[in-house]
């Protein structure tokens, strides 16, 4: 019995630790994003100083615009190419099912699940800086000026199999009935994309398209090598800033953008944990 | 087949052709230019050559291969054995607290890692609160991690990477069926005996998972040695990006770039070769 409490607090400490250390940096820069003194220094009064130095801090201010602005554009063409693709591999995945062995349509589409999966996994297989650079030597050789266009297709190719992925998972519980259905009922693509796919596919659109957006703004590794020396993206103004010491604006900054992604990311858990019925008939 | 099944046929075109174009494309371009001549003033001369392998093997740049590949095992290996009673304790809680204590280790993600590494460098600098803190109730004299920066890289490392270890470790032992410790302590198996013999061979395929999804992506960090080491220690990462930045060697820092995704694929290889391990 005491051997039981005493493993159990041992596992327990272990735990404690491990979140302490992952929780140290944010609740460091929340608590003295409060205490700053002056430009470069922090003292121990609490004050609400860097946040108005944040609002006088337009280089910072002008990063987080170019953020959010390659971000809007990388998620939303990550969810209009990873969930097509992903309509597509459902109805095929579908068909797959359906056909015996050694059909024509099967070895098509077992071709296209080895592609798709290859694809699919790759970012996982290797460091992202291989990728990074392989684009900046890519876009260099296709005369792809560097900046914000380079940015949102670099962004993009990493973003779109999440957006996949998630879409995938929705369409793998889509009965393929409906959509014979439909097109029996005389629909034409579009009214099938539109009145049957994307109501039911809503929620896991809209959880694609916020994580691409996710993607696209926290990256900083691929826009290190792919943005070029014009354009700079929040997390890239954060590099560049450190190198000249630290500053109460950029707690600020991080804070409120912390927060932020908090809400959104809470939102996001509502929306895929949403119960399956009020998902199905929304 | 009606024309909209044949429209939405084509939707694996433009995503296959996305990747083909932007990810594919790009890593053998690598590839390709790691075995061409360096031009004068930056860019390739296209001319074949091996020039930049003969280069790379060069001891000098061993020795960083071997430190880069140090430090991701050791980061790999760290997260590994605080991850692992992390994520046992997580898995072993009452079921509702399990959501809230695995939403606590996933948190932290969603805060962007240049910002968490910069917030750590202010923390343990040394004029950061953790040393002033600890000078003044006494503890140390001398400022922490000031002669061994290593200790604060690792430290990063650590902090940085440990939710992708707990993550594939909780999801397997959540699923762990606990029967099967109570029936190896009933057929009088010891603690030792039933992690070594039930626990960790059920555990592995987690563990490697967690192990290569710590080991790649530290292999090519830069960011955190870079700010926490103070540009003191040589990475491949930073030796990378150099190449590409600073002093604009294409092939060699292509080769580079090729000689590490080796390592990765070599590794991942191994793991999967090896179930024993």
């Amino acid at each position: 019995m005491t051997l039981t409490s005493v493993r159990k607090g041992f596992l327990f400490a272990c735990w404690f630790i491990g979140v302490t250390l992952m929780y140290t940096p944010i609740i460091t820069l929340v608590v003295y994003s409060f205490l700053s003194k002056g430009d470069h220094e922090f003292g121990s009064v609490l004050n609400t100083e860097a946040y108005r130095l944040l609002m006088r801090d337009d280089e910072l201010l002008a990063a987080l615009a170019k953020s959010v602005q390659i971000a809007l554009f990388s998620a939303t063409i990550s969810v209009f190419l990873g969930g097509y693709a992903a309509i597509s591999w459902g109805r095929l995945r579908a068909a797959r099912a359906k056909s015996g062995p050694g059909e024509a349509g099967r070895s098509v589409a077992d071709l296209w699940a080895t592609v798709m999966g290859f694809l699919t996994m790759l970012p996982l297989l290797l460091p992202e800086i291989v990728f990074g650079i392989g684009l900046l030597v890519w876009f260099v050789m296709l005369r792809i000026t560097l900046g914000t266009v380079s940015l949102i297709l670099a962004h993009v190719t990493f973003a779109v199999s999440y957006v996949y992925l998630t879409v995938g998972a929705r369409m793998q519980v889509i009965d393929p009935a409906i959509e014979d259905a439909a097109a029996d009922l005389g629909a034409s693509f579009g009214q099938i994309l539109f009145r049957v796919y994307i109501p039911m596919l809503g929620p896991s659109l809209a959880a694609g398209w916020v994580m691409a957006f996710a993607i696209s703004f926290d990256d900083f590794l691929i826009s290190f090598f792919t943005a070029g020396p014009d354009t700079i993206t929040l997390p890239l103004a954060l590099y560049s800033s450190i190198k000249f010491g630290v500053s109460p604006s950029i707690f600020a900054m991080s804070t409120l953008v912390f927060v932020v992604s908090l809400l959104s990311a809470t939102a996001l858990t509502r929306l895929m944990l949403m119960p399956r019925g009020a998902r199905d008939y929304k | 087949m009606t024309a909209s099944s044949r429209l939405f046929r084509f939707g694996l075109f433009p995503y296959v052709a996305w990747l083909a174009l932007f990810m594919l494309g790009p890593l053998l371009f690598v590839v390709l230019v790691s075995l061409q001549e360096k031009g004068l003033w930056g860019g390739v001369v296209w001319t074949w050559t091996s020039a930049s392998y003969a280069r790379a093997l060069d001891s000098l740049y061993l020795s960083v291969f071997l430190s880069s590949l140090k430090l991701a095992s050791i980061t790999a290996l760290s997260c590994l054995s605080l991850a692992f009673p992390m994520s046992w304790f997580m898995a072993t809680i009452r079921r509702e607290f399990r959501t809230v204590v695995l939403g606590l280790v996933l948190m932290p993600f969603i805060s962007n890692f240049v910002v968490r590494t910069y917030a750590l460098k202010f923390l343990i600098g040394v004029e950061g609160p953790l040393n002033r803190f600890l000078t003044v109730l006494g503890i140390i004299q001398t400022p922490l991690f000031l002669e061994d920066v290593r200790v604060a890289v690792w430290f990063g490392m650590v902090t940085n990477y440990l939710p992708f270890m707990v993550l594939p470790l909780y999801v397997a032992l959540e699923r762990f069926d606990g029967s099967l410790i109570e029936s190896a302590r009933d057929l009088g198996a010891n603690s030792y005996q039933v992690f070594v013999r039930v626990v960790w061979p059920l555990a592995k395929p987690a563990v490697r998972t967690g192990f290569m999804l710590v080991f790649v992506p530290a292999l090519g960090e830069f960011v955190i040695p870079d700010l926490l080491g103070g540009g003191k220690t040589m990475y491949m990462g930073n030796l990378l990006s150099e190449q590409f930045l600073k002093a604009r060697d294409w092939p060699f820092g292509a080769s580079l770039c090729v000689i590490m995704m080796s390592v990765v694929i070599f590794v991942s290889l191994i793991f999967r070769r090896r179930t024993d391990l």
